[in-house]
């Protein structure tokens, strides 16, 4: 049938409204693309209609926030015009000095993106070293959250004094943790009470944000862009590019090396800066801070803290467990009920009766051991072994891990899986990286989880017209079959499905999200 | 006039040009390129040029000045695209002071307004231009083809620009009435 040309004409402007839509999307303006289309002197009615589009889009983007100008636009327009007025004074008289003055800004950009590509690895590494060296510190840091609006707020401030296994943090001002490496406590101001809480696992230490923000740098591409003043400091500034993820932006004190402000992406409208509003490294602290002291009026509370025990025997006769050991022997045993804590330092090992059925988390990668998974999420591997479930958590988990299960298996994460699939399921980047953006800031975490994946493919493949209520084939009928950390194999017990094929297709962490990329028919 | 005092008065303007260009213009491109382009033709000004006084006020344009130039730039950019002066540009809702055109960047007016289509138009409305999505994540979620999404949202637009149309009628009725 032929088309008419209204028809054409119709076609046309949904594709030019598509196309406006598209545009604005990647805030930029739709007019510069479209010039020719939308410029005057062409006859027609389509070409005001097309102006109408624009300005309706426009309207309805009034419902959004405000986008962020681009990185480096300030600076940039403030150089332009300062470059411009420099330029129009020197045009009347070349002199070999301003000859010299260009040479040398050459000679600067030229040095300084090879400085970029020389040394980037050196400030992170001696960032890391300058971490790692640390005696002691005191420092204040603020957390302040912005919106889109450009307004800002403190959220939380945290003062910090550390030194070697011990550190205080005093929140807001009120509530104030210690850990003197023989004991932990909070004293909570508000409700006058002070908590004796566990010695180990210790979470708490490991979450100082920007510390542990900052040791990520490490695993993703980063570049330095600049350097700037933080609390009257000289910091690089390091732009950090996860992949598939919004960059986030990292400070490092020139002298010192340490970290001293991190700033996330404009995550849901917010973005969160973490700075060191002051910071003082190998600092003199006062013991007094890390000694209890029950103030007075305050009653003491105790949240299982354990017991520290000087034999294995004793720990089993406190926890009615019988632990298994790793050659080397702990600096310290946890004993609490029904439950042994094995102190390594800064890795720990956790046993407890295990339970059924034992289910590892999809999002983390999977090895073997003795035919059942062993869950794998950053330096953390949790399995069940000989009626116990035993978690190592630390930098040496693997290490002390190995001196309990020599027989454990690691994934390999170039093993091809997915290639194996009967049906290849086609895939759209642009979707799965937005999707990913998505999960990262906080929507839509079940893309995170292979089996949550493959239950909602395969019952749209089962009810292509969406899944309306309970699913056609039930959660239950889903097992992990591999997990390499960027591959999976998710087997189905009914329906048309046998099989389903998964891939991290945008970061290959417990981060990334997973995306079907095949299966196999029954 | 030094190089540091034009910087500094530069770095502290730009971000209320940036963001009051933005508020019109909704796209950061456009909305960079009117705050450069208000940036140099304050700074081409021979008055502006001239002076060498130490007193920061006196030598730097106010920012009232500077926005109603931005809003001239924005005025002059979208006329020369324009084929020909219809009657109510709609983008003058966006340009205009006027309480009238501007009650309608109002959130509450804008969303009764969208209430007035169909739940279908309004959620690709939502998706693609609120939310932002593209159109395979649009017609994705809600279970449609790439080709319906794009012809639902072309009459979504079109009935909007009848309704927008409709209230700016209404408001100018009730003006002439009172």
């Amino acid at each position: 049938m032929k088309t008419s040309p209204e028809e054409l004409n119709r076609q046309a402007a949904e594709e030019r409204l598509d196309r406006i839509i598209d545009l604005f999307n990647q805030e930029r303006d739709p007019s510069k693309t479209l010039e020719i289309e939308l410029h005057p002197g062409s006859e027609g009615e389509g070409k005001d209609l097309g102006l109408e589009d624009v300005a309706i889009v426009r309207i309805l983007r009034s419902l959004r926030p405000q986008a962020e100008p681009s990185p480096g636009f300030g600076a940039k327009l403030a150089k332009l015009f300062t470059t411009e007025q420099t330029g129009k004074k020197a045009a009347p008289k070349k002199n070999p000095f301003r000859i010299g003055v260009f040479a040398a800004c050459i000679l600067l950009v030229f040095a300084f993106t090879f400085w970029n590509n020389l040394f980037k690895g050196d400030v992170v590494l001696a960032m890391e070293k300058a971490v790692q060296k640390l005696s002691s510190y005191h420092g204040i840091m603020e957390m302040t959250t912005e919106n889109a609006q450009g307004e800002k707020w403190l959220v939380r401030q945290v003062e910090i004094w550390y030194q070697g296994d011990k550190y205080a943090l005093r929140q807001n001002g009120e509530t104030l943790t210690v850990n003197n490496g023989k004991q932990k406590w909070q004293v909570r101001e508000r409700d006058k009470e002070v908590a004796i809480l566990p010695l180990v696992p210790d979470y708490t230490k490991q979450g100082f944000a920007l510390r542990d923000e900052a040791l990520r740098a490490k695993q993703y591409p980063h570049t330095i862009v600049g350097q700037e003043q933080v609390a009257g400091r000289e910091a690089h500034k390091l732009k950090i590019s996860p992949p598939g993820g919004e960059p986030y932006y990292l400070w490092l004190d020139v002298a010192t090396n340490l970290p001293l402000k991190l700033q996330t992406a404009m995550q849901n409208a917010l973005q969160t800066t973490y700075t060191f509003v002051s910071f003082e490294a190998n600092a003199e602290i006062n013991p007094q801070i890390f000694t209890l002291k029950v103030p007075e009026g305050f009653k003491v509370i105790e949240e299982d803290p354990g017991q520290l025990v000087a034999t294995v025997r004793e720990a089993i006769h406190v926890s009615e467990i019988t632990p298994l050991l790793p050659q080397e022997v702990p600096q310290g045993i946890y004993a609490f009920p029904k439950k042994i804590v094995l102190d390594y330092g800064e890795t720990s090992i956790i046993e407890t009766p295990a339970s059924l059925p034992w289910e590892p988390a999809g999002f983390g990668a999977w090895g073997e051991l003795n035919g059942q998974p062993v869950e794998i999420i950053r330096d953390r591997l949790r399995w069940q072994q000989e009626g116990l479930e035993i978690t190592v958590e630390g930098p040496r988990s693997l290490e002390l891990a190995r001196q309990i299960a020599p027989d454990m298996i690691l994934p390999d994460k170039d093993t091809d899986l997915s290639s194996q699939a009967q049906v290849k399921v086609p895939v759209d980047m642009e979707i799965v990286r937005n999707d990913q953006k998505q999960v990262d800031a906080g929507h839509t975490p079940w893309q995170l989880d292979p089996l949550y994946v493959s239950v909602t493919f395969v019952n749209l493949l089962v009810t292509p017209e969406g899944i309306v209520g309970e699913p056609k084939i039930p959660y239950e009928d889903f097992k992990i079959g591999k997990n390499t950390g960027k591959e999976a194999i998710v087997e189905v017990l009914s329906g048309p499905v046998s099989k389903v094929y998964l891939k991290r297709l945008v970061r290959q962490d417990e981060s990334g999200i997973w995306t079907v990329v095949g299966y196999d028919q029954r | 006039m030094s190089k540091l005092r034009f910087q500094k008065w530069c770095t502290q303007t730009w971000p209320e040009i940036y963001r009051y260009s933005y508020y019109r213009v909704r796209n950061r491109e456009e909305a960079e390129d009117v705050t450069q382009e208000t940036f140099a033709r304050v700074f081409s000004q021979e008055s502006f040029k001239g002076c060498s006084s130490a007193d920061l006020t006196a030598e730097f344009p106010s920012l009232n000045y500077l926005k109603v130039t931005a809003l001239n730039i924005i005025r002059d950019r979208w006329r020369r695209r324009k084929a020909r002066g219809n009657e109510v540009g709609l983008e003058e809702i966006l340009l205009s002071e006027d309480e009238d055109l501007q009650r309608l960047l109002d959130k509450a007016v804008l969303e009764e307004i969208l209430q007035k289509l169909t739940e279908d138009q309004q959620m690709v409305l939502r998706l693609r231009i609120i939310e932002g999505y593209s159109r395979a994540e649009t017609a994705r979620k809600m279970a449609k083809s790439e080709a319906a999404v794009r012809g639902l949202q072309y009459r979504a637009i079109q009935n909007l620009r009848v309704l927008f149309l409709e209230s700016l009628k209404e408001g100018n009725e009730s003006e002439n009435q009172s």
